[in-house]
């Protein structure tokens, strides 16, 4: 080794250091994404054996199913409602519990913030089940109340209102997350600010709008990439709610990518639905670190 | 703020946001207290058949909770450390020798957070039977630490950047060697980075649902996040055990929370900020 130079020395060792990593990402990322992008050139299903190569068939039928186009418009609605509530929600719990006269609001920032430790498939049972419109216990009061018959409050089986409350459960479930973020981001703004705008004569809507809203911006893109990359790969909650249905109402690209290859055994095509759905993730992915990147050099 | 009708109207707003948030949450539980029959015929029965802790016992036998519990524990140390010490060694030569190859696969690894891992699934249950890795607690772990390795990282490669490099280099004038000074020096320094990466991707481990259907089939391999899969089916006639069930694999993961609160809220807001 010493009879090596110090730069080649260094491009050895370089490269023993990466080896974990590069080993873990060869295996568990990049050999599974090429083949996946292999598999949706070939019109491989799960009862012939064999594959054939069909070239860009699949990318075609893509673009003139029905399905996969009512599962892109569900996946673009869930992706604005999640997106756009959950940040308004939590910003304006974040700035409430910010306020000095506030007592006990750590108990309430803790609270809110449970949901998101609990596994998917926990709470996903768990909606189904308060949901249910013949063992849930809002249909049972609502029935108590002589609102509705037992079995008509069913908001997950019907086509207008079951993809209202997979959003709504997603929104539940993540506030916390958001809020958690833009408590930190309202803590970096500096007290001197609120005490000048204060001597300018400015109510506390004005200083929110004038100096809270400026200053937090970091955290605001931060919050919308995060809930904008999350809800387009939406998966879990479909799949545990209401498995796509009714009528593919609450199909989402994830979920409608799992039922053609896993449920139908449509593995190519499945994969050419996956493809879809890597590029879409990766050029917002890709808008998104140029924003916090430009955002970057601004600060 | 003295402003006395603006105080009440927060109370109240926070007051609700609360209530959404724990009714849902206390009905599970009280619905795991109660005698599933009774419950369907009156909502508060639980005050007339006093708690049914036996729901708690059927749930732990039949949704063999000590198993999962078991195997998700194996699974999240083997990968945290795959992805802790996969991370800091990739950071730490970027840090060290800078070269072009370092750099190179910095990148290549920070792209795979654009990879949506549902993308993944079909190819990955085929990787994973090729190497026979399905159904194996090293078959998960591998997938978990690829998932959390972009993150993780990031998190490394920014804290080595800010150390000074007088540290290592010392480090070394006292005959350490360059994994000498790693292992002495950059790894005891990254104790919140540490905790940080193992915060973020437990939770992910934790939370996680489509990699476990994919690589696990066997029934005993599964990890307590998918294991009520097979509890909670249509025909189910004690939902009150499914419920008992949900109680009991959510107490860990909120009693640490509470435990190290701080840890956690560092870790998600450093996370987040990060991208």
């Amino acid at each position: 080794m010493y009879a090596l130079t110090r730069r080649t020395r260094s491009r050895i060792e370089s490269v023993l250091y990466a080896l974990p990593i590069l080993l873990i990402f060869v295996f568990a990322v990049a050999i599974p994404l090429v083949q996946c992008f292999l598999y949706s050139l070939t019109d491989w299903k799960s009862i012939n054996l064999e594959k054939n190569f069909v070239g860009l068939l699949n990318y075609v039928r893509v673009f003139q199913d029905s399905v996969f186009l009512k599962a892109a418009k569900n996946t673009l609605i869930v992706t604005f409602f999640v997106s756009f509530l959950q940040n308004a929600f939590s910003l304006f719990l974040a700035t409430i519990l910010n306020q000095k006269f506030f007592r006990g609001r750590e108990i309430a920032r803790s609270i809110i913030f449970i949901p998101t430790l609990i596994a998917t498939m926990v709470l996903g049972s768990m909606w189904r089940l308060l949901l249910s419109p013949v063992r849930g216990p809002f249909a049972m009061l609502l029935k108590a109340l002589e609102v509705t018959n037992r079995g008509d409050f069913n908001v997950l089986a019907k086509e207008s209102t079951a993809l209202y409350a997979i959003i709504f459960i997603m929104v539940w479930q993540y506030v916390g997350y958001n809020m958690l973020i833009y408590t930190a981001g309202l803590n970096s703004v500096p007290e001197e600010l609120y005490e000048s705008a204060k001597i300018d004569g400015a109510g506390p809507i004005a200083m929110f709008f004038r100096v809270t809203l400026p200053l937090i911006m970091p955290s605001i893109t931060t919050n919308m990439f995060l809930n904008v990359i999350g809800c387009l790969k939406c998966f879990e909650y479909v799949y545990i709610v209401t498995s796509g249905g009714p009528n593919h109402a609450t199909e989402t690209l994830a979920t409608y990518m799992y039922n053609t290859a896993f449920g139908q055994g449509q593995y190519g095509y499945g994969s050419a639905i996956s493809c879809v759905l890597f590029v879409v993730v990766a050029i917002v992915g890709i808008v998104q670190t140029k924003v916090l990147r430009s955002r970057e050099v601004e600060m | 703020m003295k402003n006395y009708p603006a105080r009440v109207f927060c109370y109240l707003v926070v007051m609700v946001a609360v209530l959404v948030v724990v009714v849902p949450l206390s009905l599970v539980v009280l619905m795991s207290l109660s005698d599933w029959s009774a419950f369907q015929k009156d909502v508060f029965s639980i005050f007339e058949t006093g708690p049914q802790w036996q729901n708690f016992v059927e749930a732990w036998e039949v949704g063999k909770m000590g198993l999962y519990f078991k195997n998700t524990l194996i699974v999240l140390v083997m990968s945290l450390l795959m992805t802790n010490v996969s991370a800091s060694l990739l950071a730490y030569s970027i840090k060290k020798f800078d070269t072009r190859f370092s750099n190179t696969m910095y990148y290549v690894v920070l792209a795979g957070m654009f990879i949506p891992v549902q993308a993944l699934m079909l190819p990955l249950y085929n990787t994973m039977s090729a190497l026979g890795l399905l159904n194996t607690y090293f078959g998960l772990a591998l997938v978990y630490s690829g998932m959390g390795l972009p993150m993780a990282t990031m998190l490394y490669a920014g804290f080595y950047r800010n150390l000074p490099k007088e540290l290592l280099e010392a480090a070394e004038i006292d005959g350490c060697s360059s994994f000498g000074a790693y292992l002495k020096v950059a790894l005891p320094l990254s104790k919140t980075i540490i905790t940080t990466v193992s915060i973020l991707s437990g939770l992910t481990i934790w939370k996680d649902f489509y990699i476990n259907i994919i690589v696990v089939s066997d029934a005993n391999m599964k990890l307590i996040s998918t294991s009520m899969l097979a509890f909670v089916s249509e025909y189910t006639t004690n939902w009150s055990g499914v419920c008992a069930a949900m109680v009991v694999q959510s107490i860990p993961v909120i009693a640490l929370y509470l435990l190290l609160q701080k840890q956690f809220v560092n870790g998600i807001t450093a996370g987040a900020v990060k991208g």
